[in-house]
C-alpha cells in the first residue's frame, strides 16, 4: 500500500493544503515547513481519514479537528492511495453525524460510500476504522508521531498478531503459536505458581510449604516432648538417688552411734583426770615457788657478798688518778693566764699599725686626686674659650643678608628673564635719529634735538613743525605692548627678589653668599672642636672629682683623729711613709697571730684535763654509791633469811616437798596420756560431724523423696515416652514427605526453567526473518558487526538491545535519546518491510520529526538506511521543520509552507477525488458522545507537550 | 487337679503409632488395643478360664497417660475373671512407674478389683494354682528374673502341694528370643535353670507372635497386631487357653483375637499386566474392608512414565480405605520408546520437544538428586502433555 496524494481542508489550522503529491520514484518524501506550519496536523488529518469512522461525533473529537479559528466549515480530507494493485480515492467529511461523508472510489471507478466505504477501507489498510479513542492504535508501528521516535518499538505499538502471522508465513509456520506448547507451558507456569511466588519464594499454603511447616512444627513438638521426657527421667533418677541417699544415711547413723557413745564415755573419764591433774599441778607449783624463793635469796646473799669485796678492791687506783689530774689542771691554768695578757698587748700594737697604714693611704689618695682635679679644670677653661669663638661667628653670620645658593640662583634666573625681555623690546622698538631739521621736531610733544637718537617703544606722535604730525607705531601695537609688559613684569620680579634678599644688586648678593659660606665653614669647625672636647662629660667629671676630693679629705681627717700620735710628712714623703706603715702593720699582725695560736692550744689542753678529772671523779663516786647499796641490801637479806646454816636447813625442807608433788602429778598425767586426749578429741569432732551430716542427708533425702513421690504419683494426660517415640516416627514420616514434596517442587522449577529457556531459543528462531531485516539496516547505521537483539519467550517480545562489537550490549532504555530514535527507526522500518509483503510489497511509514538528535555523521548513515528501506519497497515519508538537514536523503521535497493559508481555490476539493464537494451545513450533529477529541488523546497530547511545537 | 486359664501378653496399651500420619487412624489403632481386652474377657469367660495371666507389657510405657490407665482399668474390670499381670520391659516397675503410684492403686481398686499387679518376686498362692511372678523392675534387667525361683527351699515347694506351678515372666529365653530379631536382649530368662520337675507352665511375654518354646513354655504373643510381622513364623494376634495339671504337660490352645490386619507385601512390577495383577491382588486382599487394614508395600521393578503414573494412581485409590499405607518405593522409571517419541518427536510443539529432550538427557546423565529432579520434571511434563 502506498500513499499517492492528499488534500486537507478546514482541519484545525489548515484551511486548504492544496493537493499534495506524496509518492515519488525513490519512495522517499520529505514534507518540510517551519514550526507551526501545520505539518503534524496534516499527518494527523491523513491518519484520521484512514482510521477514524466518518460519522464519529462528540464535541471532544470534533472540536479537536474543526477549523481554528472557527469558520463553520467541516473538516474534509482526501487521500489517494494504491492498494491491491489499483488506485483508490478516499474522501471524508467529518460533521459528527449521519451527514458526514465517506466515499471510496475504487480502481474501476465505482464508488463506495458510508459504511461500505469504511469496511472496504479497513480491508485495504488491515485496520478497520473505528472511533477516535482507538485511532492511536492504528498503524502505530508505521506512524511515528512527533516526539515518539524514541519510544520502544516493542511496546504497545507492536502489531503482535500481524507479526506472528507474517513470521509464520515466512517459514517458521506454526512454531510461534503452537497451541499445545502454549497450553502446556501455561500449565507448567500454573504448577510453578502453585508452589512459588513471583519473587522465587515458596508460596504460602503450597504443598512444599505446608510440608515444611508441618516438619518444623513436628520438630518443635518433638523438642518439647524430649524435654518433658528428660524432666521425667531426671525426676525418676533423682528419686532413685534420694532413696539411695536415704538408706545410706540410715546405715551410716547406725554405724556411727556406738562409736559416738564410746568416745563420749572416754571423754568423761578424761575430764575427771584432767581435774585431778589440775589440783596436783597447783600443789607442785606452790612447792616449786617456795623452793625457788629460798634458793634465789640464798644465791643473792652470796652474790652481793662477792660483788662488795670486788668493788672495794677496784676503787683504790681510781682515787689516786683523780688527785694527779687535779694537779695538772692547775698548772696549765696558770700558763693560760700569762698568755692571755701577752696577746692583749700584741692586738693593741696591730691596731695602731693598721690605723697608721690607713692614714698614710688616705693621704696618698688625696694627693693623687688633687692632681686629677687640676687637669680637669684646665680642660674646662679651654672649652669655654672655643664656645666664645662660636658665639662670635654666629653673630657675624646673623648680620649677613639672607642669600644662599638657592636664593642667588633664583636672582640670576630673574635677571636673565629681564635681559631677555629687554632684548625683545629693543628688537621691536623704533630708533629715531634726528639728523637735521629746519623746523621744530617733537615726539609726543617733547622736542627732539638734532643729532639725538630716541628709542620709540610705543605708539607716539612725531610733530614736525606745525603742520606735520606723524604717528609712529613701532613693532605692531599689541606685540610691542605685550613685550613691554613682560619687561616690566620681569623687572618687578627681579626687584622683589633683591628686596627679599635684602640686597640692592645681584653683585652684592653674590658677595653676601660668599661671606656666608666662609662663616658657616668656620662655625662648623669650632663646633666640632667643642664637641670633641666633650664639654658635657667634662663637667660631670669635674663635679665628681670635686665631690671625691671632699670625701677623701674627710677620710684623712677621720683617720688622723683616730691616730693622733702619727706625724704626717710633707707631700714628697707621703709615698715612703705609706710603704713603711704597711710593713709595720704586717709585722704586728704576725706577732699577734703567733700568741693567739699558742693560747688556743693551751686552752684546749686545760679543757681536756678538766674533763678527764671530772670523769674519774664521777666513776669513783658511782662505785662508792654501789658499794653502799650492796652493803645495805645484804644486811636486809641476812636479817630475813638468817645465816648460812639456817638457810641450808630451810632449802632441804622445800626440796623434799617439791619432789612429792611431782610424783603425784606424773601418775595422773600417765593416766591421761593413756586415754590419748588428742585422738579422742579428733574422734569426737569427726563423729559429731558425721552424725550431723548423716542427719542432714537423712532429712534432705526424705524430703526430696517425698516431693518426688508426690510429683511422680500424678499422671499427666500424655505419656512422655510415647510422645517422644511417636514424635520420632512422625518426624521420619514428615521428613520423607518433605523430601518428596521438595523433589516435586525442584522438578517443577526445573520444568519451568527449561520451558523458559526453550521459549527464548525458539522465539529467536521464529524471529529470524525479522531480525535479518533489522540487522541489515542496523549494520548500515552502526557498522559491521552491529545488531539489534530481542528477547522472545514465544509469547511476547521484549528486551530490545543494541550490540556493537566495540561497545558491547546496551539495553534500549540505556541508550542515548538520539540512538534510541535510530534504533527504534531501524526496527520500525524492518518491521514495515516484513509486513509489507501482505500489502503488495509496500507500506508507508511516516516519521514526524524523527532523528532530530542525530549527529551529521549518524544522520548520513540514517539516510543510507532509509534509502535502503525505500529500495526494498517501503514508502518513507519524513516530516521535518528543517529540510536542509535531510538534503543527502535524495527525497522528493514537498514544501508545506502556507498550508494554513487558503492556497487552493475556495470550494470543492476536486483536483484528485473529483467530486469532493462542500457539504451543506448540517446542524443535527450526530454526536454519539463516545468519541474523544484527537487533541485529548494522551499520546498525541503528550508528544505535543514534549516537543513544545504548538501541537500542529 | 486341672487348672484352666487364659495366657496373654504385650497388650501395649497407649502405643502412639506416630508413623501413622492421620490422628484419626492413630486413634483407631489405639482403640483396637483396648477392644482386644474385651475379646479376651469374652474368651476367658467362654472358655471357662479361672484367671487371665498377662505376661508383661500391658502398657506401651511405664508412664502412660491418665486416660490410657483409666480406660485400661475400666476394660479389665469388665473381664469378669481375676487378672494377674507383671510389669514388662515397656511398663517396667521401679521408681517413677505407674505401679508405684497411689493414683494407680486407688483407680485400680475402684475400677478393676479383679486386677492384681505382681511387682514382687514371691509365690502367689491361689486356689488351685501357684503363680511365680518374675516382674521386670528395670527396662533392661541384666540378671535372670526367674533366679529367685531357684532359691526357693524344698519346704516351700512342698507347701504348694498338688497345685500347678505357673511361672509368669517377660523377656527372651536362651533357646529363643532376640537372636531371632525381636525382643529385648538384656532381659534373658534361663528356662533351663528352673528347678527340674517343679514348674508346670511358663507363661512368657515380649515376643509378639504366638510361639511354643517348650512343651510347657509358650509366648502367647500380642492379642492385637501392633506392627508388620517379621518372618513367616511370626504369628501375632492370638491368645492361649491353657489347661495345666501338676506334673503333666499343659494343654495349650490358640485363639485368634486380632481385628486389624497388617499386610506386608513385597512385589515387583515391570509392565501394565503386572500392574493389573497387583491391582487385582489389592482388591482380593482388602475386599470391602475399610479402616481395618494396614499395608507395608515394598515395591520394585521398572516402569515407563505411564506405568509409573498408573501405579501411583492405584496406590492413591487404595490409600483412603487403609489405616495406613507404607510404600517402600524402589520402582525405577524408564520411559518407553513410545513415551519418548511422544514427547520428543513433536514437530509442531517445539517447546515441549526441546524441554523433553533436555530433561531426558539430564535424567539419563545424572544420578542422585539431579536425576530424581529431572525425572520428577519429566513425569510432570508427561502428565501435562497427556492431558493437553
Amino acid at each position: 500500500m502506498k500513499l499517492i496524494s492528499a488534500r486537507v481542508r478546514n482541519f484545525r489550522i489548515i484551511r486548504d493544503s492544496g493537493l499534495l503529491q506524496l509518492d515519488s520514484p525513490s519512495g522517499l518524501a520529505l514534507l518540510g515547513a517551519p514550526n507551526e506550519s501545520g505539518k503534524s496536523t496534516l499527518a494527523e488529518a491523513i491518519h484520521t481519514c484512514l482510521f477514524v469512522v466518518h460519522r464519529t461525533g462528540g464535541d471532544g473529537f470534533l472540536n479537536g479537528i474543526r477549523p481554528k479559528p472557527a469558520t463553520g466549515d467541516h473538516p474534509e480530507v482526501m487521500v489517494e492511495f494504491e492498494a491491491n494493485g489499483g488506485r483508490h480515492q478516499l474522501r471524508k467529511v467529518f460533521k459528527g453525524g449521519k451527514t458526514s461523508v465517506a466515499e471510496l472510489t475504487l480502481p474501476g471507478g465505482s464508488t463506495l460510500s458510508g459504511e461500505d466505504a469504511e469496511k472496504r477501507l479497513g480491508e485495504l489498510t488491515g485496520h478497520a476504522p473505528s472511533n477516535a479513542a482507538n485511532r492511536e492504535k492504528a498503524w502505530a508501528h508505521l506512524w511515528v508521531w512527533q516526539g515518539g521516535a524514541g519510544d520502544d518499538p516493542l511496546g504497545e505499538s507492536l502489531p503482535k498478531e500481524r507479526l506472528e502471522q507474517r513470521l509464520a508465513r515466512e517459514g517458521a509456520g506454526g512454531v510461534l503459536r503452537s497451541e499445545t506448547d502454549s497450553l502446556v507451558k501455561a500449565q507448567v507456569e500454573n504448577l510453578w505458581e502453585q508452589t512459588f511466588t513471583a519473587t522465587q519464594r515458596l508460596r504460602a499454603n503450597s504443598d512444599l510449604q505446608k510440608a515444611e511447616v508441618a516438619l518444623q512444627e513436628a520438630r518443635e513438638r518433638q523438642q518439647a516432648a524430649v524435654a518433658e521426657l528428660n524432666r521425667l527421667e531426671a525426676d525418676i533418677t533423682a528419686k532413685v538417688d534420694a532413696q539411695r541417699r536415704l538408706e545410706e544415711a540410715k546405715l551410716g547413723l547406725e554405724r556411727v552411734e556406738p562409736e559416738w557413745e564410746r568416745a563420749q564415755q572416754q571423754a568423761d573419764n578424761l575430764a575427771t583426770l584432767q581435774g585431778q591433774l589440775g589440783d596436783a599441778k597447783r600443789q607442785l607449783d606452790a612447792a616449786a615457788v617456795a623452793l625457788g624463793h629460798l634458793s634465789k635469796a640464798n644465791q643473792e646473799i652470796l652474790d652481793r657478798q662477792t660483788r662488795a669485796a670486788g668493788l672495794r678492791q677496784a676503787m683504790e687506783p681510781a682515787e689516786k688518778e683523780v688527785l694527779d689530774l687535779l694537779e695538772q689542771v692547775r698548772t696549765a691554768e696558770t700558763r693560760e693566764n700569762g698568755l692571755h695578757e701577752e696577746a692583749g698587748k700584741a692586738a693593741q700594737a696591730e691596731e695602731i699599725a693598721r690605723l697608721q697604714q690607713e692614714l698614710a693611704q688616705a693621704c696618698a689618695n688625696l694627693l693623687e686626686h688633687e692632681k686629677t682635679l687640676a687637669r680637669l679644670e684646665a680642660a674646662q677653661a679651654d672649652a669655654e674659650k672655643v664656645g666664645a669663638e662660636i658665639a662670635e661667628l654666629e653673630g657675624h653670620l646673623a648680620a649677613l643678608p639672607p642669600v644662599d645658593d638657592k636664593a642667588l640662583s633664583r636672582l640670576n634666573g630673574l635677571e636673565q628673564e629681564v635681559l631677555v625681555a629687554e632684548a625683545g623690546l629693543k628688537s621691536m622698538a623704533l630708533e629715531l635719529e634726528l639728523v637735521k631739521a629746519d623746523r621744530p621736531v617733537a615726539l609726543n610733544g617733547a622736542p627732539i634735538a638734532e643729532g639725538t637718537t630716541t628709542l620709540v617703544t610705543s605708539g607716539a606722535e612725531l610733530t614736525v613743525g606745525d603742520g606735520v604730525v606723524v604717528r609712529l607705531t613701532p613693532g605692531g601695537a599689541d606685540t610691542l605692548a605685550k613685550t613691554r609688559r613682560e619687561v616690566e613684569r620681569a623687572r618687578a620680579a627681579l626687584a622683589e627678589g633683591l628686596a627679599r634678599c635684602q640686597v640692592e644688586s645681584l653683585a652684592i648678593a653674590s658677595r653676601a653668599r660668599d661671606q656666608r659660606v666662609d662663616l658657616e665653614a668656620r662655625l662648623g669647625g669650632a663646633k666640632r672642636q667643642l664637641k670633641a672636647m666633650g664639654l658635657e662629660r667634662l663637667g660631670q667629671e669635674l663635679t665628681e672629682a670635686r665631690r671625691l676630693k671632699s670625701v677623701r679629705l674627710g677620710e684623712k681627717e677621720r683617720l688622723a683623729a683616730l691616730a693622733p700620735e702619727c706625724v704626717i710628712p710633707p707631700e714628697e714623703g707621703i709615698a715612703g711613709w705609706l710603704q713603711a706603715s704597711k710593713e709595720a702593720e704586717r709585722e704586728a699582725q704576725a706577732a699577734n697571730h703567733r700568741l693567739n695560736t699558742e693560747f688556743q692550744s693551751l686552752a684546749r689542753r686545760v679543757t681536756q684535763l678538766r674533763e678527764l678529772w671530772g670523769k674519774a671523779g664521777e666513776s669513783l663516786e658511782r662505785n662508792r654509791a654501789a658499794l653502799a647499796e650492796l652493803e645495805g641490801g645484804l644486811s636486809l637479806l641476812l636479817a630475813e633469811h638468817g645465816d648460812a646454816e639456817q638457810r641450808r636447813m630451810s632449802l632441804g625442807e622445800a626440796q623434799a616437798k617439791h619432789l612429792g608433788s611431782q610424783a603425784i602429778a606424773k601418775t595422773i598425767q600417765d593416766q591421761i596420756d593413756a586415754l590419748n586426749p588428742e585422738e579422742l578429741q579428733a574422734a569426737l569432732t569427726r563423729l559429731r560431724r558425721s552424725r550431723e551430716q548423716l542427719a542432714a542427708q537423712l532429712s534432705e533425702a526424705t524430703h526430696q523423696k517425698a516431693t518426688l513421690d508426690g510429683k511422680l504419683s500424678v499422671f499427666p494426660s500424655d505419656d512422655p515416652r510415647a510422645e517422644v517415640l511417636a514424635g520420632e516416627q512422625r518426624l521420619r514420616v514428615l521428613e520423607a514427605d518433605h523430601r518428596a514434596k521438595k523433589l516435586r517442587a525442584d522438578g517443577i522449577q526445573l520444568l519451568r526453567d527449561e520451558f523458559q529457556r526453550a521459549a527464548t531459543e525458539v522465539g529467536q528462531e521464529v524471529l529470524r526473518p525479522l531480525l535479518e531485516r533489522v540487522n541489515r539496516l542496523a549494520r548500515i547505521v552502526f557498522g559491521h558487526g552491529a545488531e539489534l537483539r530481542v528477547t522472545s519467550t514465544g509469547e511476547s517480545l521484549g528486551g530490545l538491545a543494541l550490540y556493537r562489537p566495540e561497545r558491547g550490549l546496551h539495553p534500549f532504555a540505556d541508550l542515548s535519546a538520539g540512538t534510541r530514535e535510530q534504533v527504534a527507526g531501524i526496527f520500525r522500518l524492518a518491521l514495515a518491510g516484513l509486513l509489507a509483503a501482505d500489502h503488495d510489497g509496500c507500506l508507508p511509514i511516516v516519521l514526524d520529526d524523527s532523528f532530530v538528535n542525530a549527529d551529521p555523521g549518524r544522520l548520513g548513515r540514517m539516510h543510507a538506511m532509509l534509502d535502503a528501506a525505500a529500495s526494498d519497497g517501503l514508502q518513507v515519508i519524513l516530516i521535518t521543520c528543517d529540510p536542509s538537514t535531510h538534503a543527502t536523503l535524495g527525497a522528493r521535497q514537498i514544501d508545506l509552507t502556507g498550508i494554513t493559508r487558503n492556497l487552493a481555490v475556495q470550494g470543492t476539493v476536486s483536483a484528485v477525488a473529483g467530486n469532493l464537494s462542500e457539504e451543506p451545513e448540517n446542524a443535527d450533529g450526530d454526536n454519539d458522545g463516545n468519541t474523544i477529541a484527537m487533541s485529548a488523546l494522551p499520546g498525541v497530547a503528550n508528544r505535543r507537550a514534549k516537543k513544545g511545537d504548538g501541537g500542529q | 487337679m486341672a487348672f484352666r486359664f487364659l495366657h496373654t501378653a504385650d497388650w501395649q496399651l497407649g502405643k502412639p503409632y506416630g508413623w501413622v500420619t492421620s490422628p484419626e487412624q492413630q486413634n483407631r489403632l489405639r482403640e483396637a488395643r483396648f477392644d482386644a481386652i474385651d475379646r479376651l474377657g469374652e474368651l476367658a469367660r467362654g472358655e471357662g478360664a479361672r484367671m487371665v495371666l498377662v505376661a508383661g507389657d500391658v502398657f506401651d510405657s511405664n508412664r502412660p497417660g491418665a486416660n490410657t490407665i483409666v480406660t485400661a482399668l475400666g476394660r479389665i474390670g469388665q473381664m469378669g475373671v481375676p487378672v494377674l499381670l507383671i510389669p514388662g520391659n515397656h511398663d517396667h516397675g521401679g521408681p517413677g512407674s505407674l505401679w508405684e503410684t497411689k493414683e494407680f492403686t486407688e483407680q485400680s481398686r475402684r475400677l478393676a478389683p479383679n486386677l492384681r499387679v505382681l511387682t514382687e518376686c514371691q509365690p502367689v498362692e491361689m486356689e488351685g494354682v501357684v503363680v511365680l511372678p518374675c516382674p521386670l523392675l528395670k527396662r533392661m534387667e541384666t540378671t535372670d528374673t526367674t533366679a529367685w525361683i531357684r532359691q526357693l527351699p524344698a519346704e516351700t515347694w512342698d507347701s504348694f502341694g498338688t497345685r500347678p506351678r505357673i511361672v509368669l515372666a517377660h523377656g527372651s529365653v536362651r533357646e529363643f528370643g532376640s537372636a531371632a530379631g525381636e525382643g529385648d536382649a538384656p532381659n534373658q530368662i534361663q528356662l533351663g535353670q528352673l528347678p527340674s520337675g517343679q514348674i508346670d507352665y511358663v507363661a512368657l511375654g515380649d515376643w509378639h507372635g504366638v510361639k511354643e518354646v517348650a512343651a510347657n513354655a509358650w509366648y502367647s504373643g500380642t492379642p492385637e497386631i501392633d506392627r508388620f510381622p517379621k518372618g513367616a513364623d511370626n504369628r501375632p494376634g492370638y491368645c492361649l487357653i491353657v489347661t495345666t495339671n501338676r506334673g503333666a504337660n499343659p494343654q495349650v490352645e490358640e485363639r485368634r483375637t486380632t481385628r486389624k490386619l497388617w499386610h506386608q507385601l513385597e512385589r515387583q512390577v515391570h509392565s501394565s499386566e503386572e500392574l493389573e495383577t497387583l491391582e487385582l491382588e489389592f482388591h482380593e486382599l482388602l475386599k470391602a474392608r475399610v479402616n481395618d487394614d494396614l499395608m507395608e508395600l515394598e515395591i520394585s521393578g521398572s516402569l515407563g512414565l505411564d506405568g509409573r503414573d498408573r501405579l501411583e494412581r492405584m496406590l492413591e485409590s487404595i490409600r483412603p480405605g487403609l489405616i495406613a499405607l507404607d510404600v517402600r518405593d524402589r520402582v525405577t522409571v524408564n520411559p518407553t520408546e513410545e513415551e519418548i517419541e511422544a514427547l520428543t518427536c513433536r514437530a509442531g510443539d517445539p517447546l515441549i520437544r526441546t524441554v523433553a529432550g533436555r530433561l531426558l538427557e539430564r535424567y539419563r546423565g545424572s544420578t542422585g538428586e539431579a536425576g530424581a529432579t529431572a525425572l520428577s520434571a519429566l513425569r510432570d511434563l508427561h502428565g501435562l502433555v497427556c492431558r493437553a
